[in-house]
């Protein structure tokens, strides 16, 4: 380092020497906590699935009307300022259902109050839908074309 | 021709050392907690501090430190001559409108978190350049602005890897006076290079930063012709746990050694049990307030004589990050002697 | 009851693969890039055929997580192929439509009721 340059070598040393003292994050902890809340916010699901279904819907205003009330159960515990602490803990667990899809709607949103309801939570509004949603019609919107292509 | 004050390569040192005469400090509530908490001069209960938005509530921090800074030396704001201020806000927001209230000649900087040793470096420039006599320098961040402006909305889930800094929530300020009878005083500076030694990780900030505070240190003994051990305290500004262990196998692979008397702001200012904090603090007011608050206390209480204070910033933007570029780091070293 | 512990369980593994990925990948991966990369796998696996037996066996336990809602849009764009090609474009959003709109509706008024707390 004395004359003030970097030589390749020793910057790539630095980051091997980094590498090694980097503490690994508590794989067997976070898997745990996210399997187990993963897993329960899965059965919370199911009960209102297996309730709506008992009660006379059919299986698609059943899934329907789930999505629809856990989305608003993620959306509202974001908006309580629960949601957060929780994926603190459970990780991917929390993040990986709907409700963590909700739960990154409505925190980009809310963030973004003070800089307008309309090009402020508006706009910050699609921050992680519009690439969620994206990648999410062009992959289907592909497949449905195959499908055509095949049948034709 | 080098100077008169110049000395070495990258160090100033001063004819009339500009004394520290007064500095304040205010501290968000998970700094107020920690171990350090009764050396600041106040705690908040919350992070809005009265204010509607985060960014208010920065401004506003650094705001009332500077006055608490004049008011605790007995001066009247229209004593200062000058505010050198930054923070991490895009355009330096919250030392901008911080001075709008306060009506005072400022020069905004920006230097990252190493923000404060900047401010003190131009000021004790300044002063004993005789173009000023009295000014204040002060730094700010703020937990929740920085969580909105570098990373992801704050109500969003994510879960931080071990190698993570919590961005403090805080605030310094020191006035700088040129005609200051004792108390602590600026010797000598050493401004730092910027240092990149090709880290990406944007949550590791530490170990891209410990180079160049390493740098700056060894570039400021060299220049002086100092010994480590010649400061009761060498302390950087927020290498956090994974940076200072960086930069103490960086030391002794210099030949710096011991570093027994080597700590990190960053390490210091939360305690281990705290929880979010991983590897430790980082922000503007990590060091500044660390510095406005316990360490100059230890000085002028005769724990520490002589202080090397080495404030590091990491100097991305989130969108050099997305571009895939590696993080830059720079370190200036303020040599305060009692 | 059995399809109480069938969703734990499947949802459980979905999550632990999520948790994986971000784990021993570098930490650039954030929670967006798992969003998006379930709502991917999701909607591939479904096209390869291989997503929907599994919600037929797992029920939400499968549907819940966010690799249910692609397999949902491919499965909305498979049957709209059937019709043509407007179907192929059209089926995706149809049998989605509840889930986007009830979370972009849900988003907005969250927002303007709360303020965020940090």
């Amino acid at each position: 380092m004395d004359d003030g340059k970097l030589k390749a070598p020793e910057i790539a040393d630095y980051k091997t020497q980094v590498e090694q003292i980097k503490p690994q994050p508590k794989l067997l902890k976070n898997c745990v906590w996210a399997f187990a809340t993963g897993g329960f916010i899965c059965l919370l699901a199911q009960i209102i699935f297996n309730y709506l279904l008992a009660s006379g819907l059919d299986k698609i205003q059943a899934g329907n009307s789930v999505s629809i009330i856990m989305i608003f159960l993620g959306a509202l515990l974001t908006g309580l300022g629960v949601y957060d602490k929780i994926v603190e803990k459970a990780g991917a667990g929390a993040i990986v259902p709907i409700t963590g899809f909700a739960n990154a709607i409505v925190a980009s949103a809310m963030e973004f109050k003070h800089e307008g309801y309309i090009f402020g939570v508006g706009s910050k509004i699609f921050s992680v839908v519009g690439p969620t949603l994206l990648f999410g019609f062009v992959f289907s919107v592909l497949i449905g074309l195959i499908k055509v292509f095949i049948n034709a | 021709m080098p100077t008169s004050k110049k000395k070495g390569t990258q160090t100033v040192v001063f004819a009339r050392p500009p004394g520290i005469s007064s500095w304040a400090s205010i501290v968000g509530p998970k700094e107020g907690a920690g171990p350090w908490g009764s050396y600041f001069d106040w705690r908040l209960n919350d992070y809005l501090f009265g204010e509607e938005t985060w960014e208010k509530a920065e401004s506003k921090l650094l705001r009332e430190t500077v006055k608490l800074a004049i008011s605790k030396g007995n001066y009247q704001e229209s004593d200062m001559e000058l505010l050198i201020a930054g923070d991490l806000l895009n355009q330096t927001i919250a030392s901008n409108f911080a001075a709008r209230d306060l009506a005072l000649p400022l020069l905004g900087i920006f230097g990252a978190c190493s923000t404060i040793a900047e401010g003190l470096i131009i000021g004790a420039m300044l002063i004993d350049g005789d173009c000023i006599q009295r000014l204040v320098a002060a730094a700010s961040s703020h937990h929740y602005t920085a969580e909105r402006q570098f990373r992801l909305p704050t109500e969003q889930g994510t879960q931080k890897p071990p190698t993570a800094q919590w961005t403090a929530t805080a605030a310094g300020a020191a006035v700088l006076d040129g005609l200051a009878a004792a108390g602590p005083r600026i010797t000598a500076v050493t401004i730092g290079r910027v240092v990149d030694m090709g880290i990406t990780d944007a949550a590791d900030m530490g170990s891209a930063m410990a180079p160049a505070a390493v740098d700056s240190i060894k570039r400021h003994l060299r220049d002086m012709g100092r010994p480590l051990s010649y400061y009761d305290l060498v302390v950087t500004g927020d290498l956090g746990r994974i940076g200072k262990t960086m930069a103490e196998k960086l030391l002794s692979h210099e030949g710096i050694e011991p570093y027994s008397n080597y700590k990190d702001c960053g390490v210091s200012l939360f305690g281990l049990k705290q929880s979010g904090v991983n590897a430790g603090a980082s922000g503007c007011g990590c060091s500044a307030s660390m510095l406005c608050g316990p360490l100059l206390k230890k000085i002028t209480d005769g724990d520490i004589h002589k202080l090397l204070f080495v404030a590091t910033g990491a100097l991305m933007s989130p969108l050099s990050s997305w571009q895939g570029e590696s993080i830059p780091g720079i370190a200036h070293a303020v040599a305060i002697e009692y | 009851m059995i399809s109480l512990l069938i969703a734990f369980l499947t949802g459980g593994c979905l999550c632990l693969i999520g948790q994986l990925v971000m784990d021993k990948t570098n930490s650039s991966v954030s929670s967006g890039h798992i969003l998006v990369g379930f709502i991917s796998g999701g909607a591939i696996l479904s096209g390869a055929g291989l997503y929907q037996p599994l919600v037929d066996w797992a029920g939400e336990g499968a549907s819940i997580p966010l690799s249910g809602f692609g397999n949902l849009l491919t499965q909305g764009a498979l049957r709209g192929a059937e019709k043509g090609i407007t179907g192929a474009f059209s089926g995706g959003v149809e049998a989605t439509a509840a889930g986007i709109t009830a979370a972009i509706v849900f988003g907005y008024v969250m927002a303007v009721l709360f303020n965020p707390k940090g």
